[in-house]
């Protein structure tokens, strides 16, 4: 589904990514993890398109997106999240998710000016998907409420939201866990299975340890923005440069 | 004449830097925006005149004095108008909101208390005309440029060299760790906006025996001493005074070599032209979110 | 979204008092109307509307500030006025066509404009409101300079001439309800939402498929294009113009008008265009104190109110919502 072939990019003299080649399978639940400032980040807003490649291909089904401003990135099915959550706080909970929908809504000026007919019935859809969408993630009951009104494991959950009302067919989640605690997480763990269900791939950045190694299919350790190694949870854990990488870094087994 | 043309630009563009100091010093301090600058150079230029033509002060006594003044002006103005805004929970615009009325202040109570009319200051020097390079210059010309570039060497000595000066660049890069090391934070934003209103008022005090004191002659210089500052890099001193320079240089010799009348409109064209290419200033000074 | 018995009886309590409220006003405004000065001001209240809201649409809804609005309030005056002058074109014609006109200078602006933020903004947005002064008192040929240009026809429309302050108020504030409408209409729809999510968080907008640099250049197009308007029924309704109502000074105004009456709200560029355009008035009849008193009477507003008064609107609602237990949204 999203292949990676030798992506660097260069930030003046850092570089932050270097040389990295990952394929990731439809429908699969692919973890990122490494220590801090690995580049998990810098990898994520590469493949959504906030950073161009210096070098290297970034290919979603069959398509080069390397360098692709986000806004088409998101059209041709990629969503993600944010590791500092960057809802829109003066909109309620529904408002939110309904600004999602704008990918697979297309009713601009004139619509709106005119109340046409088809306005009017895209509108009431929008509406109609953001609330189901809520209901799945739990939210229906706070839609009005205002984002930022929010406690901190429910914004999280509506940025989720808010990525899913593209039709995504791949999901990026930044760090989805920081700031939960152990209850939360485990929904969160729930979460991530149900959207999988759906038949959405799924990217995952995380430092928890105990949710990447729960869920994921595949997992890959940067290191210093270079790929460490990559493979099944069990033997990433087993393996030895992953866990002297981590040695005095964060790692909560 | 190119000579005449090269002293009148250095003379007009020390004055958009000498103000734009003040818009970077502003925005150092307190990440805002004040368009109230060129009327302070307005207001200085009449209080300049009161003190030298009307109470027969000598004129560096007027400029002292007018400086003084102008500084407790402008701390005035930031310790009780703009920071209980601050407290009060306004949004940036709505300081900038402020410092237009204050600007309207500033331009109503001039007109009620000198009139509408154009003042003249007398003259200065007992010299018409001093030779510079073979060419006869009007010494009030270089009396701007040369306390232009007295206050822009003042200055860099006060920034860099006394205590004072350094607190105040500690307390613009990090508030937090400023008042942690014993800074007065509060003190040193105060000091900014007087500093940057001292400027604009001591400029004006000098610009007023060229061009005459008069209550609209502030607004186009603030305007364009904030188009210098930007260009050069908002909040960054150098930039402020290159950018004035180079909005000086462009205007005279726009007006003497293509049309005088058009002289702004070019002026401000290009400035468009140059903010297309060039979106972060000369200095790419990162801009403050 | 859950509606219970009681909150529906508020909404009828509260809709009864909105209907007297402006039957009120109405009743006011007819009196006010036997006279031609009153008439002028309310019609300078609907143009002034009509402007700043074009303004909110660009700086409320995606946060791009603008102190040269009144570059497309002269450039719709000056177009409205040599259209149906030197080109004989019917008023209400030129009127819409000199609307077009300042949008598409909009887009022209906006191009650049979209690019830059903050002070670099407000600089571009100063560079063309000057540009158009400059440009209006210098090319004599075209406007008569500081002269300015007399004897601007009236409009005539299905055979009726609109000579009186009355009647031009009567088409003005059909057309300033109208203006709120739309930019209801416009905000409360997929295009609006961008616009907030554009103002909010351009990176978060970008990841959701919006194009953050069309919806801006859009906002710019649209906002130029009401205040552009204002300025041609400006320009018939006076029936002269000169340079000197466009400069910088009314660029502030309609900035102040905006602020003062709160950003990004429906009514807001309404409140701030009454009370300013009202005040402004009032204090005509000190005539030299006229700026100052005006500027004080802001200052002293913004002490009390320092998000303009919307936003203490907003305040007081928020506050009443949070007593019944219920989260509400602000006006956005």
């Amino acid at each position: 589904m999203l292949k990676l072939e030798n992506v660097t990019i260069k930030f003046g003299g850092l570089i932050a990514v270097n040389d990295v080649s990952l394929e990731i399978a439809k429908g699969s639940i692919f973890g990122l993890i490494g220590p801090n400032g690995a580049g998990k980040t810098t990898l994520f807003n590469l493949i959504s398109g906030v950073y161009k490649p210096t070098s290297g291909n970034i290919i979603f089904q069959g398509k080069q997106i390397g360098g692709m401003p986000p806004y088409k990135v998101n059209e041709l099915g990629i969503a993600r999240t944010y590791q500092n959550i960057n809802l829109f706080k003066k909109m309620t909970v529904l408002e939110n998710v309904m600004v999602g929908c704008h990918t697979r809504s297309k009713e601009g000026i004139f619509g709106a000016l005119l109340r046409t007919g088809r306005q009017k019935e895209e509108e009431k859809a929008i509406v109609k998907k953001s609330m189901e969408i809520l209901e799945f993630m739990g939210l229906k009951d706070k839609a009005d409420f205002l984002a930022s009104n929010l406690s901190y494991g429910e914004q999280r959950r509506l940025e989720i939201s808010r990525a899913l009302a593209s039709d995504p067919q791949l999901i990026l989640l930044d760090e989805p866990a920081a700031g939960m605690n152990a209850n939360e997480k485990l929904e969160l763990n729930d979460t991530i299975k149900k959207i999988n269900k759906l038949g959405i791939t799924v990217l995952l950045v995380e430092h928890d340890m105990k949710v990447v190694m729960n869920i994921c299919d595949t997992v890959c350790v940067l290191n210093y923005g270079k790929k460490l190694c990559v493979g099944k949870p069990e033997y990433v854990q087993n393996n030895k440069e992953v866990i002297e990488a981590y040695l005095g870094g964060d790692l909560d087994v | 004449m190119i000579i005449r043309l090269i002293i009148g630009a250095l003379m007009i563009g020390s004055v958009y830097g000498v103000v734009g100091i003040g818009y970077g010093l502003i925005y150092k301090a307190s990440g805002l925006m004040s368009l109230a600058q060129g009327d302070m150079l307005m207001f200085g230029a009449f209080l300049g005149i009161t003190f030298y033509k009307y109470l027969k002060l000598p004129f560096i006594v007027s400029l002292l004095l007018t400086m003084v003044l102008m500084f407790f002006l402008g701390m005035f103005i930031e310790r009780v108008m703009v920071t209980k805004l601050i407290e009060r929970g306004a949004q940036t615009v709505y300081v900038i909101l402020c410092t237009i009325s204050i600007s309207m202040i500033l331009q109503n109570s001039s007109m009620l208390t000198w009139g509408s009319n154009v003042l003249q200051f007398p003259a200065i020097f007992k010299k018409s005309s001093v030779k510079i390079f073979g060419v006869g210059v009007a010494p009030e010309n270089l009396l701007v440029l040369g306390v232009g570039i007295i206050i822009m060497v003042a200055l860099q000595l006060f920034l860099t060299k006394t205590k004072f000066g350094i607190s105040m660049r500690a307390a613009a890069q990090d508030e937090l760790a400023a008042s942690s090391l014993g800074i007065n934070v509060p003190h040193t934003k105060g000091t900014a906006w007087g500093i940057a209103s001292m400027l604009a008022g001591g400029i004006g005090v000098c610009v007023g025996p060229v061009f005459g004191v008069y209550m609209s002659m502030g607004s186009m210089i603030g305007q364009k001493a904030f188009a210098g500052a930007v260009v050069g890099g908002y909040g960054n001193m150098y930039g402020a005074i290159i950018g004035g320079v180079l909005f000086g240089f462009l205007e005279t010799f726009v007006s003497a070599y293509l049309t005088s009348n058009y002289k702004d409109f070019i002026t401000f064209g290009i400035l468009i032209v140059a903010m297309i290419f060039m979106p972060k200033g000369i200095f790419n000074e990162e801009v403050m979110e | 979204m859950g509606q219970n018995k009681k909150s529906a009886g508020q909404f009828i309590r509260e809709k009864k008092f909105v209907i007297l409220f402006w039957l009120a006003l109405a009743l006011f405004v007819s009196y006010l109307l036997k006279s031609n000065y009153p008439s002028l001001i309310l019609c300078f209240i609907c143009i002034n509307t009509i402007a700043v809201t074009g303004l909110d649409l660009l700086f409320g809804y995606t946060g791009q500030v603008s102190f040269g609005h009144a570059g497309f309030y002269a450039i719709g005056a000056y177009a409205s006025t040599i259209l149906s002058m030197k080109l004989g074109i019917p008023v209400a014609l030129s009127m819409i066509l000199a609307a077009l006109i300042s949008m598409f200078f909009g887009f022209i602006i906006a191009i650049p404009a979209s690019k830059l933020v903050k002070h670099f903004l407000s600089l571009l947005t100063i560079a063309f409101g000057n540009m158009v002064y400059i440009f209006l008192s210098v090319t004599k040929s075209l406007t008569n300079g500081f002269s300015g240009i007399i004897n601007i026809p009236d409009l005539v429309l299905f055979g009726y001439r609109f000579k009186t302050n009355q009647s031009y108020f009567f088409l003005f504030a059909a057309l300033a309800v109208i203006t709120l409408i739309a930019k209801n209409r416009l905000i409360k729809s997929r295009f609006g939402r961008a616009l907030i999510a554009v103002r909010e968080n351009p990176h978060a907008a970008a990841g959701m498929g919006i194009n953050v640099s069309y919806y801006k250049v859009m906002a710019f197009a649209i906002s130029a294009f009401f205040t552009g308007l204002a300025g041609s029924l400006y320009a018939h309704l006076m029936g002269f113009i000169s340079p000197d109502g466009f400069n910088n000074t009314q660029s502030n105004a309609f900035m102040t008008m905006l602020l003062f009456g709160g950003i990004a709200s429906t009514f807001g560029p309404m409140i701030g265009s009454t009370i300013l355009t009202v005040v402004t008035e009032v204090m005509q009849g000190f005539v030299q104190y006229q700026m100052l008193l005006y500027a004080l009477f802001i200052l002293l507003v913004l002490y009390m109110m320092p998000n303009g008064v919307s936003g203490l609107m907003n305040k007081i609602s928020a506050r009443i919502a949070k007593k019944k237990g219920k989260k509400v949204k602000p006006h956005a």
